[in-house]
């Protein structure tokens, strides 16, 4: 019979018990990991440069076009600057000043033909009463930025407080709340955003209220339903063990904890939210004239659509880039915050 | 089952209470009536206010109001003398609930066939086409679609009708699409991912070991199980498409509901921005409710919950 020496065996591959410890790649963090995914995605990405440099311009754009700036307008020289085409000074088709009327064959210098002064122009054109739409579209994206930012962080609030609440508490109380927004959320949005609207007035501030009450009914009930798992984890065991009181444990690990899925509604409630300041805008519940807005410059021109379009095409196409680029940057972090959802 | 609907069916009629009685109070509390014309005179005004009934309490003109809403009487119009809103609502309603259905249908039988496509050239180049243009169709309001359509396909290559209704079938066509849009996008990607799911999954597995040919197995397993979810998206895509008809009516001047709703705000018409709010509430809750309904008995995992 043999006996088994310990000297018989050869240790193979790890040397001592550091090299088993070692490890190879850097440990990441939930976010590290989400960033590190969400570079992948060029479209994303591009995107989410994008809006910084959009809402850089327009905190950055008060200095150099001031809203009074975009309001004002000459009424002696109405005839001399309304409705002239968008013009780059370059020789280029349909951004050269020069507009073909319907019916007309060759298209004319309108520049020339309404006396404006040699070497003005106006790089995305003038609206009817001769402002500079590159003015207006830059205090209209300033105001519907605003108000869908503003209106998507009180959604943000109420909505997480709501849906904490609801989650934590259960019980009757969830039932209740629940109940509650499922007769908020059958009454179409239109109806609610026009309801307050009317009631609030025009200004930027009723636009604002009457946009997030309705938009933080999704992300309460998110919000709701990730409390209803995350309070049955280990760690929330522990907090409420060494008695940390309800708040704390909800501001200290329910809410870091689902913040992925915050950050994505965020992002999609932003679009929504620009939309409706237009809808209200063509309801006629909008901001007051002379304050632009993307949806009071699109509504505004729309009646002209036929005779100078770029007045309502320039703003329509700003606001689905702007749009745009919110849903693929939520996209692409609802991908990063959660990888089994893309690998498919 | 039964006891299901009879629940949803109550919880309905409670939140239709509550949207008439909101709509009712909110109206109350408005500022500015079309009454209040500087220019009409005391007795003119108290003549008015007694042929609407408004010198009456007010507890006596919820209830009145109340009763009227439930047989479908929603008073008298301020803006079209001796109209009733029922009668201008029931005029506009075939219009707005055909244009309705037409861009739901195509949108969701469009969004199908693009679903299905793009599931099963996951990653190549279609599927990216698509993804694209599903993308585009979630992040265009309808109402910029409508506003596009209109100058490329009415005034710069005049294809289409841009303006009317009823006259012909070519008329419905760019409202439609531009309203199909949001839907068609919607399904896009839901199907696409349903049907990535169910590929992957056992029966689907079972499938491929009986032998079966890739397309027998989607066709008969994995595209009947992604189309029943869909039915769930119904709902909300009917809210999108109300607040889009609205605009889209009024776009290209159809006469529907929307285009009166629209119309009435500036004139402060309340009867009939109190009547169309709940056509609008009822026809949106009606639609989920059949829709919640439907799931159930064709899928019976949901009627356990």
């Amino acid at each position: 019979m043999m006996t088994a020496n310990t000297e018989d065996f050869v240790i193979v591959g790890a040397k001592n018990s550091d090299a088993n410890e070692h490890i190879s790649k850097p440990a990441l963090s939930f976010w590290q990991d989400a960033w590190r995914r969400l570079k992948l995605n060029k479209l994303a990405v591009i995107s989410m440069w994008f809006l910084i440099l959009i809402l850089a311009f327009a905190v950055i754009s008060n200095i150099f076009v001031p809203q009074k700036d975009a309001n004002a307008f000459n009424s002696d020289k109405v005839g001399v600057y309304k409705n002239l085409p968008p013009n780059s000074g370059l020789p280029i088709p349909g951004w050269d000043g020069k507009i073909k009327a319907p019916g007309d064959n060759a298209s004319t210098d309108v520049y020339e033909s309404q006396g404006v002064p040699d070497g003005e122009k106006f790089i995305l054109g003038t609206d009817n009463i001769g402002r500079s739409v590159a003015k207006r579209v830059t205090v209209g994206l300033r105001i519907s930025l605003l108000v869908a930012i503003v209106a998507t962080l009180i959604d943000l609030l109420i909505g997480v407080a709501y849906g904490v609440f609801a989650g934590w508490k259960g019980g009757w109380i969830d039932n209740t709340m629940q109940r509650i927004i499922e007769i908020l959320s059958s009454i179409p949005n239109l109806i609610i955003v026009t309801m307050l609207g009317l009631l609030l007035g025009n200004g930027i501030l009723s636009i604002i209220l009457a946009i997030a009450m309705t938009g933080w009914l999704g992300m309460a009930r998110q919000v709701r339903n990730m409390t209803l798992s995350l309070k049955e984890r280990d760690y929330v065991l522990a907090a409420q063990s060494l008695g940390e009181s309800s708040f704390k444990i909800a501001i200290k690990h329910l809410i870091p904890n689902m913040a992925g899925t915050i950050i994505v509604q965020v992002m999609m409630t932003v679009p929504t939210a620009i939309m409706f300041e237009a809808v209200l805008s063509a309801i006629n519940l909008g901001v007051k004239p002379p304050t632009a807005s993307l949806g009071s410059l699109i509504s505004d021109a729309q009646a002209m659509l036929q005779f100078y379009p770029y007045q309502v095409l320039i703003p329509s196409a700003i606001l689905v880039v702007v749009s745009l680029a919110f849903v693929l940057l939520g996209d692409g972090l609802r991908d990063a915050f959660d990888p089994r959802a893309s690998e498919d | 089952m039964w006891k299901y609907i009879l629940k949803r069916l109550v919880l309905m009629v409670f939140t239709l209470f509550l949207v008439i009685t909101a709509t009712f109070f909110l109206m109350q509390i408005m500022p500015g009536t079309p009454f209040n014309n500087p220019k009409l005179t005391p007795q003119a005004l108290a003549q008015l206010k007694t042929t609407y009934g408004l010198d009456l309490p007010l507890w006596q003109q919820y209830l009145s109001y109340l009763v009227g809403a439930v047989h479908g009487d929603f008073g008298t119009s301020f803006q079209y003398q001796n109209q009733s809103v029922s009668m201008l609502i029931g005029q506009r309603l075939p219009v707005s609930a055909h244009l309705g259905a037409q861009a739901l249908v195509v949108g969701i039988i469009a969004g199908l066939i693009m679903g299905a496509v793009s599931a099963r050239n996951k990653n190549n180049k279609i599927d990216g086409t698509l993804g694209i243009l599903s993308t585009l169709g979630i992040s265009v309001p309808s109402f910029i679609l409508g506003i596009v359509f209109v100058y490329l396909f009415g005034f710069k290559w005049p294809i289409f009708p841009v303006s009317g209704w009823g006259d012909s079938f070519s008329q419905t066509i760019l409202p439609t699409l531009a309203l199909a849009a949001s839907p068609a996008a919607i399904t896009t990607r839901f199907v696409r991912s349903e049907m990535i799911e169910s590929l992957s999954s056992d029966y689907v597995q079972l499938a491929k070991a009986k032998g079966l040919s890739d397309k027998e197995i989607v066709n008969k397993h994995a595209y009947r199980n992604s189309m029943i979810p869909v039915l769930t998206l119904v709902g909300p895509m009917a809210a999108g498409l109300l607040t889009g008809s609205t605009l889209i009516e009024q776009i290209f001047s159809i006469p529907g509901i929307g285009q009166q709703f629209v119309t009435s705000i500036p004139s402060k018409d309340f009867p009939v921005i109190m009547g169309t709010t709940i056509v609008y509430a009822a026809m949106l809750m009606v639609m989920i409710l059949i829709t919640d309904i439907l799931t159930a008995i064709i899928d019976p995992r949901v009627r356990l919950q």
